[in-house]
């Protein structure tokens, strides 16, 4: 009995909770979709895309004389690992088709009319 | 014994403060790897269907919502039923793949999977389900594809993009170039998952303690805390985007909206709906805030397919991949065109 008593609050307390939480984010959606809002958090967008760019290039500038290595150079590094895992991808697909083909040639030949006459008379 | 108050209380402390649930049991092999991207087999005990799976998720969250636990897998459902099931998993990015675009998803990763999953199948045809923003890219690869794509599944995918359920005037205002956040998306290089996290949930829910009240009222439950503990950790794994990728989007799909145009192009071909001749199955959810159903619907009128139908599910944007069962409609639809 308390069991059930429990749980019908519970459900009730969920529901209205779903309700309010509802509410509140439409809420904060309609406040959020205005025009001035969306033009001011372009502009500073803007401004800390230009900040984190002039950072990563001094970052890159002072990567020189102090000899690290940036991200972009791990990246780069990276980049070609991926590129020759691509031609070695490449090749695996173009050994495959061969496989095929010589299976598929093989059957050919095993099967031709000539080739089991000339099985048999050479037995 | 302990008081069905106390448990409930302990269930809820022990679910919340738990460590990561395992994920993704259903067994399964690497038939690929490229990157960071896996194109996992999971194979059928007692397979009876001869035409394959292949599944593609969105870029943004990570694939094991779609094999959570036993009994709570789609993936499991599917090899249960006697389907061979391909997933392609893209994998966590890094920063050097910051320049991976919408392209190189679909012809590096989706065509490439696909090619190998039909290699490795034996299969003379395959079935592609793609969930949200892989259901895009299932249905724009679908349209450039030479591989034999016999079954089409889109599963809450956007395709009219003129159609905004959420911050409409945002999106005017980026229709009409009056904000444009490429300068940041090109500073960043790649979107970090706290950042994919706080933007998916700015759009969806903005405050949300539902689940947790959700979890109180079942605490008591074992099995549904467990099942709870799962969605949750999924639902916190986020992973970074590309920038390519995002602003790709942004120009073809949400601005120019190219797909329903026609204007769409993927490497060197043009991308167009009506290439597409695969049977055709779109789902949209009733109660998806991300993803509406006019959003989806439309891809129907485009495609040139003469076996097309679209299906309303009751439930929210990740009903299909999380509930862990196939419908019984996906089900039919799928054993009467797999052989």
């Amino acid at each position: 009995m308390t069991t059930n008593h429990t749980q019908e609050i519970l459900n009730a307390v969920k529901k209205f909770g779903m309700k309010v939480e509802l509410g509140l984010n439409n809420s904060i959606h309609d406040a959020l979709n205005q025009p001035s809002i969306l033009q001011g958090l372009n502009n500073q967008s803007r401004l800390v895309a230009a900040s984190i760019s002039k950072l990563q290039q001094t970052v890159e500038t002072l990567s020189i004389p102090f000899n690290f290595p940036t991200k972009n150079d791990v990246a780069n590094t990276t980049k070609l690992f991926i590129q020759a895992e691509e031609k070695l991808d490449l090749l695996e697909e173009q050994v495959t088709q061969l496989n095929r083909s010589f299976e598929e040639f093989k059957d050919t030949i095993v099967n031709s009319p000539s080739f089991s006459s000339n099985r048999m008379a050479g037995e | 014994m302990s008081t069905p108050k106390l448990n409930r209380w302990t269930g809820f402390i022990q679910t919340i403060s738990a460590k990561e649930p395992e994920v993704g049991m259903t067994p399964r092999t690497a038939v690929w790897k490229k990157n960071k991207a896996t194109l996992w087999h999971y194979p059928s005990k007692n397979k009876k269907y001869k035409v394959p799976l292949f599944l593609i998720y969105s870029l943004i969250n990570q694939p094991f919502i779609l094999d959570l636990g036993p009994k709570y897998s789609l993936i499991e459902a599917f090899t249960s039923n006697g389907f061979e099931v391909y997933l392609l998993d893209f994998g966590i990015p890094g920063y050097e793949d910051k320049d991976l675009s919408m392209d190189d998803y679909i012809l590096r990763y989706i065509k490439k999977g696909v090619q190998r999953a039909l290699l490795h199948s034996n299969a003379s045809e395959i079935s592609l389900i793609g969930f949200c923003m892989g259901g895009t890219f299932a249905a724009i690869y679908t349209s450039i594809a030479d591989e034999p794509i016999k079954n089409l599944i889109i599963s809450v995918a956007p395709i009219d993009f003129s159609v905004t359920p959420i911050f409409s005037e945002g999106v005017k205002m980026l229709q009409n170039e009056e904000v444009n956040f490429e300068q940041i998306l090109d500073a960043w290089g790649m979107i970090p998952p706290a950042y994919v996290k706080r933007g998916m949930k700015l759009a969806t829910m903005p405050i949300s303690y539902s689940p947790y009240l959700s979890l109180l009222s079942h605490a008591d439950d074992e099995e549904r805390n467990l099942k709870w503990s799962r969605f949750n950790y999924w639902a916190d794994s986020h992973i970074p985007i590309s920038a390519a990728a995002i602003k790709q989007m942004i120009v073809d799909l949400e601005k120019e909206n190219k797909l329903i145009t026609g204007n769409l192009r993927i490497g060197d071909r043009p991308a167009k709906l009506k290439n597409i001749t695969a049977n055709l199955l779109a789902v949209g959810a009733s109660h998806d805030r991300l993803i509406s159903i006019e959003q989806i619907k439309p891809i129907i009128d485009l495609v040139s397919s003469k076996d097309k139908s679209f299906h309303i599910l009751e439930g929210g944007h990740g009903s299909l991949a999380k509930d862990g069962k196939a419908p019984g409609y996906l089900e039919n639809w799928l054993a009467d065109r797999s052989n």
